[in-house]
């Protein structure tokens, strides 16, 4: 459904060198799929987050203010899933019987947070822990129906926009620039040279689960999530050619 | 198909003195016996639990970490871990997803945990000889699964090709989370016997390297795909039909509206 924004927005989140830039492309986000807000919060990042969560949101001042004051990120629900959660979270889901919950909830209705919300946990390299949350005004019954296309989105968009923060900020770890490995580069290799993941499976003697999830480490690697994107970065980085 | 064998009747202490109250109450326990015979699967189920619910579920939390000291310390003599009789390493501290397998009285009888491979895990950061040299895989859409654990002292219940009902559970729950998560692989160190649980559970793993020796066993790094037709496979070959996730859980992972 989202298809084509998708991969554009891919596209994008590779080329953020700035802190604005990132703040551009969120509020990009937030158009094209018909959000009302994306927020990334950095929770557990060297040499990042020593004394506070780094954000990167598209929430009113007025909103990020009054958070701050109320010291809402220490009972925030959707926080403390970012921090011990892996699975996506609606916040339909949430638990919102302590009175703190529902009076923090009510407030980020009453300032237009949104009427729906999800959040996806993202787990780095050395234990680094961030989130994206995203935020929109359907009802109910759209909802259900839109939630899988963003569930299926965010859950890529959340990782690459994660290693953009490291990037820009320069925390990033040595291995977020790691070239392909010998099995990554020649299954990109032979996806370059026009081979399904059965035929390069065949070619290199590895099994066919196998190719594909080199191929997917190799995407994750190059922050690409088709394999025709993929091999156009790889060749653009000169990390493999073109036959 | 195999069936429980039925609870054997025994007549109460106190029996009622008529005929024909006694034959009423002889229907009336037969029938509860014949409702508590187990069909396949019935009572039994997955329960997801994530760092944050570990709290409400203090007791499964101990009943999985002491299974698995039975395993793999008391049974496998592995190198791992043990602290006032629990089995427990550092990944259990990165808040995995953990899977456990509990019976009709919400009883531990298998478990495992999940981790996603953008992060630290054990094929990255204890077994990278059981990779090729220089490869490790990581991606959003793929997760390890460690800690593969099955009490075979339970009273169990096996498909005809011998797949124990917990361990096909097990491998369903995954399977399921999986799909729901968008995943697209699952990969896993295991020792060559486990290897063999798999493929006969129809499972169709992939050997990502070969066998090397680890302590005390033969271990291999495995990858499976994440498919609908994985779930179809492990559901024809034991027999389980339907989701095996607790209603909450699944309704957690947004399965259940």
């Amino acid at each position: 459904m989202f298809d084509n924004i998708f991969c554009r927005l891919v596209e994008d989140v590779t080329r953020i060198e700035r802190r604005d830039e990132g703040h551009a492309f969120l509020k990009q986000a937030v158009e094209e799929y018909g959000l009302s807000h994306i927020a990334y919060l950095g929770l557990n990042i060297p040499r990042l987050t020593t004394d506070a969560p780094y954000a990167a949101v598209t929430y009113s001042n007025e909103w990020i203010m009054h958070y701050d004051q109320s010291g809402y990120v220490d009972i925030d629900p959707v926080v403390r899933c970012g921090l011990t959660g892996l699975l996506p979270l609606d916040w339909a889901t949430v638990d919102r019987s302590r009175p703190e919950v529902k009076r923090l909830f009510g407030e980020a209705w009453e300032m237009g947070v949104g009427r729906q919300g999800m959040s996806f946990p993202i787990r780095g390299l050395n234990g680094e822990l961030a989130l994206m949350s995203i935020n929109s005004d359907a009802t109910d019954k759209e909802w259900a129906k839109l939630k899988q296309f963003y569930m299926r989105d965010f859950h890529m968009l959340a990782h690459f926009f994660h290693n953009t923060v490291l990037r820009v900020e320069g925390v990033a770890g040595t291995d977020t620039q790691t070239p392909l490995s010998p099995r990554e580069r020649q299954c990109l290799q032979w996806a370059a040279a026009g081979k399904t993941v059965w035929e390069t499976a065949q070619i290199v003697g590895i099994g066919e689960y196998t190719a594909s999830a080199y191929i997917k480490s190799a995407m994750h690697k190059l922050n690409c999530v088709t394999k025709p994107q993929a091999v156009g970065r790889a060749v653009s980085l000169g990390m493999i050619d073109i036959r | 198909m195999i069936r429980q064998p039925l609870p054997i009747f025994k007549p109460t202490v106190n029996p009622p003195k008529t005929g024909h109250c006694l034959l009423a109450d002889c229907l009336r326990r037969f029938s509860i016996a014949i409702s508590k015979t187990k069909k396949w699967g019935e009572g039994a189920m997955i329960r997801l639990i994530q760092g944050s619910e570990k709290a409400r579920n203090v007791a499964h939390v101990d009943q999985m970490h002491r299974l698995r000291k039975k395993i793999f310390f008391d049974r496998m003599h592995w190198d791992v871990n043990v602290v006032d009789g629990w089995e427990i390493d550092g990944f259990d501290d990165l808040n995995p997803l953990y899977l456990l397998s509990l019976d009709e009285n919400e009883q531990v009888r298998g478990s495992l945990r999940l981790l996603p491979t953008t992060g630290p895990h054990m094929l990255a950061d204890v077994f990278s000889t059981l990779l090729p040299e220089g490869e490790l895989i990581r991606s959003a859409t793929i997760w390890e699964s460690s800690r593969f654990s099955v009490d075979l002292d339970a009273p169990s219940v096996r498909a005809e090709n011998g797949v124990n009902h917990v361990t096909a559970e097990l491998i369903l729950g995954i399977t399921e989370v999986g799909l729901a998560a968008g995943l697209t692989h699952v990969v896993s160190a295991y020792d060559l016997v486990m290897e063999r649980v798999l493929k006969r559970a129809q499972c169709h793993a992939e050997r990502l390297g070969e066998p090397q020796q680890v302590g005390r066993v033969k271990a291999v790094a495995g990858l499976f795909d994440v498919s609908n037709a994985m779930l179809k496979r492990v559901r024809a070959a034991s027999g389980i039909t339907g989701s095996v996730l607790e209603v909450q859980s699944a309704r957690a992972i947004g399965l259940v509206a």
